[in-house]
């Protein structure tokens, strides 16, 4: 008996028709998210001020974030500072300035010298500024500009408006930057359609006691491009889609967040260099979906799945939960947080693993589920008996996070 | 017939999977974070006053096998003309391997010594004095491949102080990749379609932000000083015959008040030049000073289709003389293809890297 086989020809199509819109709708359009190009969202993963010192052992710390207007028109930004400052016994506050370090193992610093919890809360606060044709912006975290460079109606410029209002101190958190169509209307609408900015942030850290220390690490802001297309324009509900979901954005207005994140990196505890140097790296993740000053309740989780790969190819995995935003050290991810002798055998640690350095790669997941995007960059610090000195660099990337399961950023909308 | 037809619509499904996965793919920029088929290290010193940690990772896969070039740019202390002087070695790492080494020790294939790991080839010490590039190029079999699985980063370390810094390989996708040891950066002139796209073109301009030089820092404050100093290469390269590119590069520097400073033409690279922004000579030097900002940025575009690639160091020293350096990649002008050389640059051919042969 000759038995039919079966007609695959009409489902195939019907996959070649499901292949295509996936391919086109998962931002084919060429936008992508780089922190070497221009962009209509700027992320600054780790933005530090303590100027007292209070959490660094008296060491003052600040951040310079410079933003650039590479179009030849007037570009519109509405930036938030995402804080994610801790104090001992709940949230921060007017009522309880007590701030700590979740990530230290000291006591005074982590609230067990008085028996309490460092717990991590979440604040939003914003400002707005234009930049004039090409006009590059300066400034300190810790400060308030409310003279911005072309503020002044005598000076030769062309006239700017808004102000920089300063994180806070102290202030650990990320800055995000959003291209806007004007932040002369009472609530500025998200737009598509120009990549106008890019940014940088340098990361001071300095006494000047004994002599005094100076130490600076910088990278560049991270960028995602908007949709540029003849339909481009002022985004009306204030969701900007990374990317589309089953929900709220069936059409990308942004380009996807990475589908995962490369970290090229010493383990910690070698001495590449052979000088008595010990090398630690802390790594810094953001979510990609936030909604600074709409989001109501606390932000979602997103678990960070790291897999490593040493120099002979052995794997390991980790994994973390980002909440808002997550500042660690590689060894203390597997170990208690702090410098302790835990340290020694993270999976993290160059006696653990044999070799100098590593490769972790870092996805956000489900990847099968919309919202779970993540940017970040890494500080390396190099101490030893010259002192402490640190680098920051911008993560690689591989890949886009797929179509479906993009992310949003919500703005308050008009 | 009914086989045939579900064939004749498979292969027509590749086919336009395939058609759709390249349109997707045909975005090829030079990247700071993106994986690449020619990975380049614009700043590489290894001097005895400094030195540079080189860190390559496969993140494909598949074995990877590159065939990489260390330029050294210094001068020559008889004619002060750059050495230009290639030295070539070949490095395979397996799948999602990374590997390391220092400049001035290199990474002989040691299984006992204290450099860990499965040593990724023999790779030579640089010169003595070395200050220069690392160009790696993706290949197979000796022939460049079009994997775009290479990524790097560069570690300098001052020897005496201690002090580090970073920044992120420059890595150029290939497209379609080259069949021979010419490698054309040239996705912007190549036509669609027609396969002779072979890697991406290089950017039309770079951009960097700083601190105006040789005046005190803004956080540091009294009694500080702030110093820029740029690295940058010409696109093109010729290692076979031995040619050093040179390119002329315009510099546009505007400060947070909108004054701009044009120089047409202002600097020439040949091979490798790092610049002090602030140092005697330079463009820089003494128009920054008693500038009413102390923010600026600089675009360099270069003058002809050879293409420039670089990076931004800034060195802060506080009252006490204890100073510190940052690197960072510089931007790119050219946020598309049609943006990258040679689409809106002047005439000439595209920018090329020849390679010699095994």
């Amino acid at each position: 008996m000759r038995t039919r086989r079966p007609d695959h020809s009409r489902a195939a199509l019907v996959w070649l028709g499901a292949v295509a819109v996936l391919l086109v709708s998962s931002g084919a359009r060429g936008q992508i998210v780089a922190s070497d190009q221009g962009a209509a969202v700027l992320v600054f993963p780790k933005i530090l001020v303590d100027t007292a010192g209070t959490l660094t052992g008296g060491v003052s710390v600040d951040t310079v974030v410079q933003i650039q207007n590479t179009s030849s028109g007037i570009a519109n930004l509405l930036c938030f500072w995402v804080g994610a400052n801790s104090c001992c016994g709940g949230p921060c506050g007017l009522a309880n300035p007590d701030h700590c370090d979740p990530n230290s193992s000291d006591p005074d610093l982590n609230c067990r010298a008085s028996g309490q919890r460092c717990v991590t809360s979440w604040t939003a606060s914003n400002f707005e500024i234009d930049a004039s044709p090409l006009q590059p912006i300066g400034f300190l975290a810790s400060r308030d500009v409310t003279e911005l460079p072309c503020n002044d109606s005598s000076s030769t410029c062309d006239a700017q408006d808004g102000q920089i209002l300063g994180a806070g101190d102290p202030f650990i958190g990320e800055l995000k930057c959003i291209e806007v169509d004007s932040i002369t209307a009472l609530v500025p609408r998200a737009i598509t359609g120009v990549n106008d900015f890019t940014g940088s942030a340098r990361i001071y850290a300095s006494t000047t006691a004994d002599g005094g220390s100076v130490d600076v690490r910088e990278y560049s802001a991270i960028g995602i491009q908007s949709v540029v297309e003849a339909s481009s324009g002022p985004i009306g509900d204030g969701v900007l889609c990374l990317g589309t979901n089953g929900g709220t954005c069936p059409t990308a207005t942004h380009a996807s967040c990475p589908g995962t994140l490369i970290l090229d990196h010493f383990f910690d505890g070698a001495d590449p260099f052979n000088d008595g140097d010990s090398v630690g790296t802390t790594l810094t993740l953001v979510p990609c979906t936030e909604g600074p000053e709409t989001q109501i309740g606390p932000p979602g989780i997103t678990v960070a799945q790291l897999l490593i790969i040493n120099e002979f190819e052995q794997r390991f995995s980790s994994n973390r939960h980002v909440q808002c935003f997550e500042t660690t050290r590689l060894s203390d991810i597997d170990s208690v947080p702090g410098v302790d002798p835990g340290d020694v055998t993270s999976i993290f640690s160059a006696g653990i693993q044999g070799t100098l350095t590593g490769q972790t790669r870092i996805r956000g997941v489900p990847t099968n589920e919309a919202g779970h995007g993540l940017l970040g960059i890494s500080e390396e610090t190099h101490s030893g008996s010259r002192g402490s000195f640190s680098t920051a660099a911008n993560l690689h990337f591989d890949g886009s996070r797929g179509a479906g399961f993009g992310d949003t950023i919500t703005i308050p909308a008009p | 017939m009914r086989t045939m037809n579900s064939l004749r619509v498979g292969s027509t499904l590749v086919a336009c999977a395939l058609a759709l996965t390249a349109a997707v793919a045909a975005r090829a920029d030079v990247s700071t974070e993106r994986p690449g088929s020619i990975l380049i290290f614009p700043k590489v010193i290894a001097d005895g006053t400094r030195d540079t940690i080189i860190q390559i990772s496969n993140i494909s896969t598949m074995t990877v096998h590159a065939h990489c070039f260390y330029v050294d740019g210094s001068r020559d202390p008889n004619t002060l003309q750059p050495r230009w002087q290639e030295t070539d070695f070949n490095i395979w790492l397996t799948r999602l391997q990374p590997t390391h080494w220092r400049v001035s020790a290199g990474r002989p294939v040691d299984f006992t010594d204290s450099d860990e790991g499965l040593d990724p080839g023999a790779v030579p010490p640089a010169t003595a004095g070395f200050q220069g590039e690392l160009l790696c190029v993706q290949v197979d079999s000796g022939a460049p491949s079009a994997g775009n699985s290479l990524i790097g980063d560069a570690t300098l370390k001052n020897l005496q102080s201690g002090d580090v810094s970073k920044y992120n390989g420059l890595a150029i996708k290939a497209v379609n990749g080259s069949d021979d040891d010419l490698l054309l950066l040239n996705d912007t002139v190549a036509t669609e379609g027609d396969d002779s796209a072979e890697y991406n073109g290089c950017p039309r301009a770079l951009q960097f932000a700083g601190v105006r030089d040789l005046d005190e820092d803004p956080v540091l404050g009294a009694g500080s000083e702030s110093r820029s100093f740029m690295t940058l290469i010409p696109c093109s390269a010729d290692f076979e015959n031995l040619v050093p590119a040179s390119v002329s590069v315009s510099v546009n520097r505007i400060d947070e008040f909108e004054t701009q400073l044009s120089f047409a033409g202002a600097l020439n690279v040949t091979c490798w030049r790092e610049l002090a922004l602030g140092g005697s000579g330079s463009v820089f030097g003494s128009y920054f000073s008693g500038a009413p900002t102390q923010f600026y940025t600089a675009t360099l575009t270069p003058n002809s289709q050879v293409g420039l690639l670089g990076v931004f160091d800034t060195v802060v020293t506080d009252s006490n003389s204890n100073s510190a350096t940052a690197a960072i990649n510089m931007s790119q002008l050219g946020a598309d293809k049609a943006s990258n050389l040679p689409a809106t640059g002047p005439a000439g051919p595209p920018a090329s890297i020849r390679i010699s042969g095994e």
